[in-house]
């Protein structure tokens, strides 16, 4: 008997609008657990190297895994996968809410689309059963309307809804999927495939009880942690101001991305910081399923200028440099509303946030033609002008049909100045976090399959003291010594790689960062008592860590097939400039030698081959995936 | 009595020090009170520090003096987001 997961997969072919329910063996579970290595999984198998990733031969995979919806906080997230139109590489993005187990409960662990449906449609899942439904009504609401117009078709305002809105219509290459209006899958395009499907949304309700093997053990870490999440600074930081504490830190730091991460300090990150949203516009802080940490921040604004509708929830961290600092705005209702907009129109509040940035700093380098300003002023600093291309952004209207290609495009036809200041690797754009000032950051955006991404291995400030809660917690690992922030020699690689492994793990089992180890409360040992007691699995943290090692190495195969090597593992040139303006980094760049040495470390501590920067048969066979050997060799 | 005051804001987690306010706040100090001395007073566990800046200045020492009317915010850990 199974325990914690369905043991059933759902294919969707929207094409001829047919379905089946695989049923796969509990090894197939256990090798790979879910989320990210099921997106690999599927991707390497039904996918052919080169398709369009706007074509209806891309697939589309929604996969929450084996702990997804269990009765313990931080278990509640699923990964949406595909071939990226914003890299052209291994496409992934997870989020939380409850959407991840609510598809548990309708019965599916994860539902694998292919193929494009002649028209707008929505899939209905409950209770075992899937419908493909008409969504031509539907077909150009923003996310608001259309959940509340299929939550009134269906008749039940219970259900849940991942959808898109208007950019991922328009397949805007960085458009994303909403689910419950606030909880984003936001990288790299996954909305612009389901809009290339004509898919609008994935609804699910299910009654479902999950069989956990030992509730009692479950239970008995969820209270521990509800318990002590007031005590421990991490989760209760978390809670209290959530990620918008970072700004002002990072300002003092001199790592606040700002003015398209020419600076390191903003001169208005008072008026945009957590501090500030507190004692503004926060109206509540809300949470995921079972979780009691409650990180997410949601706000109101009810001004003569706008309204910011709080059922978007509230710009996190990256929205407030993204469309703030690293924008040069700082007005922090304008900053919420964009952050609003972003969501309702469906677009990753990233990558947008960056395509502003950019497009700000080549205004003023004097690389915009006139043809692509159309009369607009485009200084840093102009919060209007920021709600606008948003708007123009998801209807790829005026300049929003140049912002809408994403900043590696529109770098290319700008030409050889404009492509110093596009921040991006593999052609996502950066999340707001400075590689120059943290770095295992910087190495996570050169190596990660999936482009820039900061959520790889933790914060280098997560270890850079002996008494840091995140140093001690990594110390089952074998992480024993801190290490600076700037240091990106052997130790932080040896540090990075491990990480790694656990985050990808993360990424595999619907585990939220910020309910476990390093950035929050829950333990090492905690975590291999929630796998164990959810599925009855005699395991162990090695197994764990070699789920996350075999994810990463199953999507750089994918990546490696369509011809990803060593020299995709880049990083933005502005990296290696110094930093302008005031803050303790003034004037820091990365050594391109040293970054180098990194990768060669990398790679060979992966048992890569260094050349192509990808995996030997030998690594394969260790890790129990010999069949992707077939697809790379 | 004492005869001088700083302006003092806690960062983060650490407001819950400090009454869970957000903004700086009066603190009457001794003469040559230190820095380690203001951070016992508010009962904030060191290793919950990542931070201190005096006047706009990083500030790692401990044992700095503190002097009147100078603004010291004491940030917390923060992973980012």
């Amino acid at each position: 008997m199974a325990f914690g997961y369905n043991g059933k997969i759902l294919h969707v072919d929207l094409k001829n609008s047919t379905q089946s329910v695989e049923e796969p063996p509990e090894i197939f579970y256990r090798r790979y657990f879910g989320g990210r290595a099921f997106v690999a999984y599927y991707l390497l198998n039904k996918i052919k190297p080169g398709v369009d990733p706007l074509g209806p031969e891309n697939v589309l995979v929604f996969a929450s895994s084996v702990l997804g919806g269990a009765p313990a906080h931080g278990l509640c997230r699923f990964s949406v996968g595909a071939k990226s139109p914003l890299t052209g590489g291994f496409g992934e993005s997870e989020a939380g809410g409850y959407w991840g187990p609510e598809l548990k409960f309708a019965g599916f662990d994860a539902i694998v689309i292919t193929g494009k449906s002649p028209r707008p449609v929505y899939l209905w899942v409950h209770d075992g059963t899937a419908e493909i439904r008409d969504a031509s009504g539907f077909w150009g609401m923003t996310t608001g309307e259309a959940q509340d117009a299929i939550q009134e078709e269906l008749g039940d305002s219970k259900i849940r809804v991942a959808l898109i809105g208007p950019a991922g219509e328009n397949q805007v290459p960085f458009a994303n999927i909403a689910n419950d209006l606030s909880h984003i899958t936001g990288r790299t395009g996954m909305g612009a495939v389901m809009g290339s499907k004509h898919l609008k949304a994935i609804a699910c309700r299910g009654t479902k009880k999950l069989e956990i093997k030992d509730p009692e053990a479950v239970s008995k870490v969820a209270q521990r942690v509800s318990r002590d999440r007031k005590e421990n600074p991490m989760s209760y930081g978390l809670h209290w101001m959530g990620t918008p504490a970072a700004v002002l830190h990072f300002n003092h730091l001199g790592t606040l991305p700002t003015r398209n991460f020419r600076e390191g300090t903003f001169a208005g990150a008072e008026k945009i910081s957590g501090e500030r949203m507190v004692e503004t516009i926060l109206k509540k802080r809300e949470g995921c399923y079972a979780c009691a940490i409650q990180c997410k921040r949601c706000v109101a604004v009810e001004s003569e200028r706008f309204t910011v509708d709080p059922r978007y929830g509230g710009p996190e961290y990256e929205a407030l440099a993204a469309l703030g600092s690293n924008c040069g705005i700082d007005d922090l209702e304008t900053i919420a509303k964009g952050n609003e907009l972003a969501n309702k129109l469906g677009l990753d509040v990233i990558s947008m946030g960056n395509s502003i940035s950019f497009v700000m700093d080549c205004n003023e380098q004097g690389l915009l033609p006139a043809g692509w300003v159309d009369g607009l002023d485009l200084r840093f600093g102009n919060a209007k002008v920021m709600l606008q291309l948003i708007e123009d952004t998801a209807y790829r209207r005026g300049l929003g049909r140049h912002l809408s290609k994403g900043v590696r495009a529109m770098a290319r036809e700008l030409g050889p100045a404009a492509e110093k200041l596009a921040v991006h690797t593999k052609g996502q754009e950066a999340p707001l976090h400075d590689g120059r000032g943290k770095a295992a950051v910087g190495l996570g955006y050169s190596l990660v399959e999936k482009g820039a991404d900061h959520l790889v291995s933790g914060f280098d400030i997560l270890y850079e003291r002996r008494d840091h809660p995140g140093m001690l917690s990594v110390a089952p690992l074998g992480l024993l010594e801190p290490m600076g922030v700037l240091d990106m020699g052997p130790k932080k690689v040896r540090l990075f790689t491990y990480m790694s492994f656990l985050w990808s793990f993360y990424n595999c089992a619907s585990v939220c960062n910020f309910a476990f180890i390093p950035r929050s409360i829950t333990t090492l040992a905690e975590l291999v008592e929630l796998v164990k007691g959810v599925t009855g699995w005699e395991t162990s943290l090695w197994e764990l860590m070699k789920v996350g090692e075999r994810a990463i190495n199953m999507a750089r195969a994918f990546n490696a097939r369509d011809g990803f090597s060593r020299k995709d593992d880049t990083l933005p040139e502005r990296f290696f400039e110094p930093l302008e303006g005031e803050g303790p980094l003034k004037g820091f760049q990365l050594d391109r030698r040293v970054f180098q040495e990194a990768l060669d470390l990398y790679y060979a501590m992966m048992n890569w081959d260094t050349e192509k920067a990808r995996p030997t048969r030998a690594k394969l066979i260790e890790l129990d995936i010999d069949w992707v050997w077939e697809h790379i060799k | 009595m004492p005869d001088h005051e700083i302006s003092l804001r806690l960062h983060g987690h650490l407001v819950r020090y400090g009454g869970e306010k957000t903004s700086a706040f009066p603190v009457p100090i001794g003469s040559a009170e230190t820095l380690a001395e203001l951070i016992r007073r508010f009962k904030i566990p060191p290793a919950e520090i990542s931070m201190i800046v005096i006047n706009g200045q990083l500030t790692p020492r401990m044992d700095t003096p503190l002097h009147p009317d100078d603004e010291v915010r004491i940030f917390g850990l923060v992973g980012g987001g």
